[in-house]
């Protein structure tokens, strides 16, 4: 039996590497990475490296742009092959429709959003954020097959070393694809991205123009950190690409400021991640303040401005 | 002329869970209930798809008995027929997906089957991709955008890295986000007329299928402390902006995080 990891990039490889370091401590499953994608070479030379067992190299033309039907087929086809009984996936959009497809294929037991994996008494057992981040499930997966898609950052990534695994290249049918990639237009990437930035300045509905963003990003820059929005100003007006949020990026800065954020449930799980809160609303009762570390109950409109000042004074800029 | 699945789920109020001050399990039996926030969008979207191009919308639940109440709201907002699969134990995707799958065989067929990307409670976002794998049709995930055209659909699926235009003949599964529309609110009138209709009771034996049993169980569900310091300063007063920040400033000084 094995553990089979996918994944869609090296640092997402690495953290799962790790992950599965800790489930081969108590099973000594063998652990083998499955490379798919075009020109994916070098990333399976890294891994290889990492300290694991077997790496698989799938590359196609097909397989250049993500599709969930052939890349689904391809991870089947291998899992079963190495006749692996874990499988570790990364938990966003893509991962999580990957879980659910192996999930029907290898008739397995389905986890994602996993923060914490541990076996006991010979069971797999995962915790899991629940009802928009305000309640942790702990789940028991009691098939035999097994697949975990894991919430990023929950493990260190592995080191990559000197010695270096097998790597096996395979051939997989990817041929006769009922679902057909008619384009695919990969979105703007901000200069910071919010996912990994140290300070995040965060602006709401209390923001009430698009140019009034400004100040917002000017903190951003001041601290070296990423500014995004809430789902509404991403969504419905199109201010950003993408937004802070359960639905959209989840964030774990040193520091976060919230700017006219009033506290949805979809939001503040989003943020769960963050070592400091603060709040600016001049609504009193806004649930962010109960998420809060820190808040100033005021008008941002006349406190952003003043922030800056003291925070450019501050860093001598 | 479309036949259309719709699946919704009686999810539970994120924003007004009931959790027991002693042991901080989440007490779900006490926490009220609604049509799940995506699910109500891939209702609305099938209503759109019979008004622009004719068809029939029929909805599913599965999930308690009083899941009937959001029944009666789908039959409100133009759902032709809603049927409510009854379960009693807290069923895992896999459970559900088997469910779906022989209710699209027994009732159907159907030309596609629209769901919620993500339920509001679970957010698991993975119960469309499995119905589709267990009917062995294709799937558009976290569909933003979706159009018919002929025997096929077209859609704008939000993968995070971007957006990816897929094509797929029908049958097939979509699953949709909160972009996609925003979902009409039925007038008094159509909330009278929907009570006078039927919701339709299948369990699970009825269906034929054997005892289901999920892969995954729920060994316990607790709520998170808010373990946030709720340091808060008031500066209503625009007067007391200054002193405000002053000692923000101090504080995320001392937390290193400046």
């Amino acid at each position: 039996m094995s553990i089979a990891i996918f994944a869609f990039n090296e640092k997402t490889f690495l953290e799962l590497i790790n992950g599965a370091k800790i489930l081969k401590q108590s099973t000594n499953k063998e652990i083998c990475p499955i490379i798919i994608g075009l020109d994916v070479a070098s990333l399976a030379g890294k891994v290889a490296s990492s300290g694991v067992d077997k790496v698989y190299l799938i590359e196609n033309e097909a397989l250049r742009f993500f599709n969930p039907e052939t890349y689904s087929r391809v991870l089947k086809t291998i899992v079963e092959e190495i006749n692996a009984d874990i499988v570790l996936l990364e938990s966003n959009n893509k991962g999580k429709i990957l879980a659910g497809i192996l999930g029907s294929k290898l008739n397995a037991g389905v986890v994602v959003d996993a923060l914490e994996i541990t076996i006991e008494n010979g069971y797999l057992i995962a915790k899991k954020a629940v009802y928009a981040g305000k309640a942790l499930s702990t789940l028991k997966i009691t098939s035999q097959k097994k697949v975990i898609a894991v919430a990023s950052g929950v493990f260190e990534p592995a080191e990559i070393g000197e010695s270096k695994a097998e790597i096996v290249k395979k051939d997989v049918d990817v041929a006769e694809i009922k679902t057909k990639l008619l384009e695919f237009k990969p979105k703007a990437v901000s200069e910071v991205s919010l996912e990994d930035a140290e300070v995040v300045i965060g602006a709401g509905r209390g923001i009430r123009k698009q140019e009034d963003l400004e100040p917002i990003k000017e903190i951003a820059k001041i601290l070296g950190g990423a500014w995004g929005v809430t789902r509404p100003l991403a969504a419905d007006y199109g201010w950003a690409p993408e937004w802070i949020g359960i639905s959209g990026v989840s964030i774990k800065p040193k520091l976060y400021i919230a700017v006219g954020i009033s506290g949805q449930p979809q939001h503040t799980s989003g943020i769960r991640g963050s070592k400091i809160i603060v709040a600016i609303n001049k609504d009193s009762e806004a649930p962010i303040f109960k998420y809060s570390d820190y808040g100033i109950i005021g008008d941002a409109y006349q406190i952003i401005p003043e922030l800056i000042k003291r925070l450019k004074e501050i860093k001598g800029v | 002329m479309l036949n259309i699945l719709v699946g919704i789920k009686y999810s539970l109020q994120v924003e007004n869970l009931v959790i027991d001050p002693k042991t901080g399990k989440v007490l779900e039996d006490e926490t009220p209930r609604k049509m799940g926030d995506m699910d109500k969008r891939a209702l609305e979207e099938a209503i759109k798809i019979k008004e622009n191009i004719g068809g029939s919308v029929t909805v599913l639940c599965v999930g308690s008995p009083d899941a009937k109440k959001i029944l009666m709201e789908a039959y409100a907002m133009g759902a032709d027929s809603a049927y409510l699969i009854p379960v009693e134990q807290i069923l895992d995707t896999s459970a559900v997906a088997k469910i779906f799958a022989e209710f699209y065989k027994q009732k159907g067929p159907f030309d596609i089957i629209l769901l919620g990307a993500s339920s509001t409670d679970s957010f698991s976002s993975t119960l469309g991709a499995r119905i589709a794998e267990v009917l062995n049709i294709p799937l558009i995930p976290f569909v933003k955008k979706m159009e018919i055209q002929e025997s096929s659909i077209v859609a704008e699926s939000d993968l995070g890295d971007g957006t990816y235009a897929f094509k797929v003949q029908l049958p097939a599964v979509v699953t949709v986000t909160l972009e996609i529309n925003e979902p009409r609110i039925p007038t008094l009138k159509q909330i009278l007329v929907a009570k006078r209709k039927p919701i339709n009771e299948l369990n699970i034996n009825e269906l034929g299928l054997p005892e289901i049993s999920p892969f995954v169980d729920v060994i316990d569900v607790k709520a998170y402390e808010e373990k946030r310091k709720q340091i808060i300063l008031d500066a209503s007063d625009p007067s007391k902006i200054g002193e405000a920040i002053d000692q923000l400033l101090e504080h995320l000084k001392k937390e290193g995080v400046l």
